[in-house]
């Protein structure tokens, strides 16, 4: 039987078009772009011939139904006047379809206990997505075996290096902060506090009294770097302890950056000089350290 | 069957009656009764470890101080695994043989073969459910998700499944009608299908066989493949195809209306069967698996969109003229929410098999959401539509009350929304938190914690979609009782037995024609599509040598980590840490360099997780200090303020079973571990070296767990802290990534 089966052509091109452009990203890889001049020549190309194509296909369509008895021929322009989206309509609804009141279809009967089957056809558009996506999928393949599509390592690697970019940006407009230029700040305690609690208290408890970690309220230090005391707190955050990974260097493997160290050692080397100190605190850990002897004797030499 | 015999279809067979014979009916009615037994402890179960997540002190609120003293069990990741094997093996499973025992009989007009082999069947499995339920309360898995039974319930299991095969089997060869029906194509796939799953990943070592004890003779990456190929296709043969089988039946007969397309079922059949066999890999996406078999997992899961489509269409087409009838009918509208939630997940399931959704969906609530929405949605709706619509049959009369099953349809509706889209909320909120960068370049929400308080909400509002669903589940179960009440049972159904006539072929299509009368030749057909899918991807990851490369400085674990590891396992701790990190940059910053496939050559079985809950701990070995694995398992909340994360007093408490280090090692070793005979010989003298190393470390950090432990030891004379399951977990928690992080 005569039949104008084909989806409508805004539908068609919708498609045919992304496997094209799928096509391409998939064996550009990253040099993909929609604009790419062949891309859109392809699709230009692709646009006329579908064009051409559609007007061919309806010539041949209305000179075949010419040929058919009248009422045949009714029910085929009915059928394909009535818009794409109408007809998925009907296949639901079917008892809303004026002009489809008699079903032809066979009815297969096997004595399964009262159930029977229609021999209906099978949707259009089922196999239309039944064809696209095995389609896609050996695009896809092809386009895995021949090129690095789809390879997370390097994925991985293009990632990686805009990250560092991006990083080199942010440093370029903004200072560095490192040790040599960073200094306690009195605004950053409230700042620092929120982090330290984020970062440090899992193992220095909410007020620094010490849990795991040592007690960072007390005059005993584990790591003496600096002469200091803002300034050694700033660097064992940066660098971590040499006596005890754990305490790794959050500035040494990229964790935090300077303003955020800063931040916490701000935080840090403010509840270390206040004069209240908390009511549990951690034993003693280190060497007891006078900060301002210390730092004195390092003037003078 | 005769090659020659054919059948008289439809009408014709009234006319030639010779004979009667009866349905068994009773056999229906037990599976029935446990169907909605089960289901009722899996929801329940379900509601329960959804409450944990945020308020993680419900065990200790019920044991108080002598929580230390339950052995574990009501652990979290015990409870988990009851939950899914109630949900899948036993809510599931008995619907299939409920639906399947009565369908059956009446598609191939005849009675079962065999009453033994039925109550087997029905006894058999029942049993292995309550065996799981303890074996899991007891702390005895395999850690493989859906598979968690140790080997004797995985051999149990297997028999009971084979003997229900052969009663089908052998029923199927008795029947007085010629063609096999869709449903049956359905069921005959299932059974070999499951069988081969099962049957291959479940290879384990039994430590002694008088232990319950095993290790997957699989180690990492090869276990991980042979796990989501079963895992993924348990839920493409339990879940699946045997609901359709189901639908293919109860739906036609519920509505009154002729299949809407029998082409159409063939073709989604052959296809969905053959292509679902492929997709497992996408579980293991952006992993260490080979690269090439993750692409096969993302085209092959592409691919099932319209096979399992062509399911739906089917169902949906077939009641395409009961729209009207469907508002007066209450299972009719099990039905259709059912079919499209099928459609949902099925079109859910390929999206997150593609790269980018995979990226945000894997690890998190994603996953949740998309199987909840499968089997709540899919399989539960078409449970209850079942379950309705048999009680009314089986004991001949009206349902108690329709507006009381219109009620359960809505609630339960309800209630699937209210459980789903907060889901896929929490999951795309918290992936993004996990991804965030700050323009400095750090991770934005640097403790991991952060992300979890995000989508507490979530949870909250989850369990309440789960509550509802469970009230729908319990008015059902009063709804059905009243009916029973009401009707009378027959345990023997009588019909007439058609006679079998010759008849042409249909010469259209010849070869499926010649296929629906041939049981076996349909079977082997079945087998062999997804045995291609299976081979073509399991045996290269095993042989090729380049799949896997070695890494020279990843060391077998040392006997207290082998210890640890299994103390790992019993807990269930991979159900909510994973142990993979992914070659994404957020997670290279916050966890360390990405797992690569040479370090978990030792791990038998893997344990990299499907949910991240709580963060990866590929790399957790060194990051934390003994003292503070220590009060983090003891109490949680004491270190990291809101944690989610149960307590562990008992492994704090008990004391450390080394009996079996030797057989543990040896098998190992049998399995390929490269441990030395002095290793194994010393292996309790190193055991002892390592831990006095950890409790040293412990009580130098910290006075406060000296001083508890010492007054443990006075007032309930326990073992000193270096004979503590503790350590061990401790050693292995250490261990975790440490070899390639001192490469560096």
């Amino acid at each position: 039987m005569i039949e104008y089966n084909l989806s409508p052509l805004y539908i068609r091109i919708v498609i045919y078009f992304s496997i094209i452009i799928f096509i391409f990203y998939s064996f550009l890889g990253k040099d993909f772009s929609i604009t790419n001049i062949y891309l859109l020549f392809f699709l230009f190309i692709f646009f006329l011939i579908f064009i051409i194509l559609e007007k061919i296909n309806k010539f041949i369509f209305f000179k075949k139904i010419n040929l058919l008895p009248k009422k045949v021929k009714n029910k085929l322009l009915i059928d394909y006047k009535t818009n794409f989206f109408k007809k998925l309509y009907y296949l639901f609804f079917p008892y809303k379809n004026k002009y489809n009141k008699e079903n032809n279809v066979k009815e297969i009967d096997h004595g399964f206990d009262g159930i029977t089957e229609f021999d209906n056809k099978i949707p259009t558009w089922w196999k239309n997505i039944f064809y696209l996506t095995i389609i896609y999928s050996f695009i896809y393949f092809i386009a895995y075996i021949f090129f690095d599509y789809s390879d997370p390592k390097k994925e991985y690697i293009r990632s990686y290096k805009k990250h560092v970019k991006q990083i080199e940006l942010y440093e370029k407009s903004k200072p560095k902060i490192t040790i040599d230029n960073t200094y306690f700040k009195e605004n950053y305690i409230k700042k620092g506090k929120i982090l330290f609690n984020e970062l440090c208290s899992i193992c220095h408890k909410e007020d620094g009294s010490g849990d795991t970690g040592p007690n960072l309220t007390d005059d005993y230090w584990i790591n003496i770097e600096k002469n200091n005391l803002y300034k050694n707190i700033f660097y064992i955050i940066w660098n971590g302890s040499k006596k005890n990974p754990i305490m790794r260097g959050f500035g040494k493997n990229g964790e935090l950056k300077g303003k955020d160290i800063e931040k916490i050692a701000s935080y840090v080397y403010s509840i270390n000089i206040k004069k209240e100190k908390p009511d549990n605190v951690k034993f003693p850990q280190g060497k007891k350290v006078n900060w301002k002897k210390l730092s004195k004797k390092n003037e003078n030499n | 069957m005769k090659n020659k015999i054919h059948i008289i279809s439809g009408d014709n067979y009234s006319e030639k009656i010779n004979k009667k014979s009866f349905y068994d009916n009773k056999i229906v009615k037990f599976f029935l009764y446990a169907t909605i037994f089960w289901g009722l402890l899996g929801i329940i179960a379900g509601l329960l470890i959804s409450i944990l997540l945020y308020i993680p002190e419900i065990p200790e609120f019920l044991f108080g101080n002598n929580l230390k003293f339950s052995k574990g069990i009501i652990g979290y990741g015990r409870i988990r695994m009851i939950h899914t094997t109630t949900a899948i093996f036993a809510f599931i499973g008995n619907l299939i043989f409920t639906g399947s025992y009565y369908c059956i009989q009446r598609l191939l007009k005849t009675r079962i073969y065999s009453k033994i082999l039925s109550l087997i069947n029905f006894w058999g499995w029942q049993i292995f459910i309550l065996l799981s339920w303890i074996t899991f309360l007891l702390g005895f898995n395999t850690s493989k998700e859906y598979s968690e039974h140790e080997w004797p319930l995985d051999i149990f299991l297997g028999v009971i499944w084979f003997i229900y095969g052969i009663n089908i089997i052998l029923t199927i060869l008795k029947r007085r009608v010629t063609h096999l029906y869709v449903s049956i194509w359905f069921f005959l796939s299932t059974w070999v299908s499951v069988l081969l799953l099962h049957l291959l990943n479940n290879i384990e070592y039994p430590i002694s066989f008088f232990s319950l004890k095993s290790y997957s003779i699989y180690s990492g990456v090869q276990d991980a493949l042979m796990q989501w190929w079963y895992g993924h296709n348990a839920v493409a043969f339990v879940l699946t195809t045997p609901i359709l089988g189901l639908m293919y039946y109860f739906v036609p007969k519920a509505c009154n209306n002729p299949i809407y397309s029998y082409k159409l079922s063939v073709i989604h059949f052959w296809s969905l069967i053959f292509i679902y066999i492929w997709a497992g890999p996408h579980h293991l996406m952006y992993t260490s698996l080979p690269n090439w078999t993750q692409v096969l997992g993302t085209i092959f899961s592409i691919m099932l969109i319209a096979p399992s489509w062509g399911g739906m269409l089917n169902g949906l087409l077939t009641l395409r003229n009961s729209w009207k009838e469907y508002k007066k009918d209450p299972i009719l509208k099990f039905f259709i929410v059912s079919l499209l939630c099928y459609g949902l997940t099925t079109f859910d399931g390929p999206m997150l098999a593609t790269k980018t959704i995979n990226s945000i969906g894997h690890f998190t609530d994603w996953i949740i959401a998309h199987v909840h929405l499968g089997t709540l949605g899919w399989n539960g709706f078409m449970a209850f539509g079942i379950i309705y619509w048999l009680t009314k049959k089986l004991w001949n009369t009206k349902l108690y009350s329709e507006k009381l099953a219109s009620f359960h349809f809505y609630i339960g509706f309800i209630g699937i929304i209210i459980y789903v889209i907060p889901m896929y909320c929490s999951s795309i909120i918290q992936s993004n938190m996990w991804k965030q960068f700050s323009e400095d370049g750090t991770l934005a929400h640097k403790n991991f914690i952060n992300t979890v308080f995000s989508i507490i909400p979530f949870y909250i509002i989850r369990s309440i979609g789960g509550f509802l669903y469970l009230i729908g589940f319990i008015l059902m179960i009063y709804n059905v009782y009243k009916t029973i009440k009401n009707g009378k049972f027959l345990d023997n159904e009588e019909f007439i037995v058609p006679i079998l006539l010759h008849k042409k072929n249909n010469k259209k299509n010849k070869f499926h024609d010649w296929l629906e009368r041939k049981p076996f030749q349909l079977t082997i057909l079945s087998f062999l599509l997804i045995f291609i899918g299976s081979a073509i991807e399991i045996i290269p990851t095993f042989i090729i040598k380049s799949n896997i490369s070695n890494i020279l400085n990843v060391k077998p674990y040392t006997a207290l980590e082998l210890e640890g590891r299994d103390i790992y396992i019993r807990e269930g701790c991979n159900s909510c840490h994973s142990q993979m990190i992914r070659p994404f940059r957020d997670e290279v910053v916050r966890y360390g360099d990405y797992s690569k496939a040479g370090e978990f050559i030792y791990d038998h079985p893997f344990l990299w997780g499907s949910k991240r809950t709580g963060p990866d701990l590929a790399r957790e070995g060194g990051k934390k200090s003994d003292s503070w694995h220590f009060k983090h398992i003891l109490n949680p909340r004491s270190v990291s303020k809101g944690s989610i994360m149960p307590s562990y007093p008992w492994i704090i408490n008990q004391k450390l079973n080394i009996s079996n280090i030797y057989k543990k090692m040896k098998i190992m070793k049998k399995l390929g571990v490269p441990y030395s005979k002095k290793e194994i010989k010393n292996s309790t003298k190193d055991i002892y070296v390592q831990s006095s190393k950890i409790v040293k470390n412990i009580y130098n950090e910290s006075e406060s767990i000296k001083k508890m432990i010492e007054i443990d030891k006075k007032n309930f004379k326990s073992p000193s802290l270096e004979k503590r399951e503790i350590i061990a977990l401790i050693a292995y928690l250490q261990k975790l990534g440490r070899d390639i992080k001192d490469i560096k």
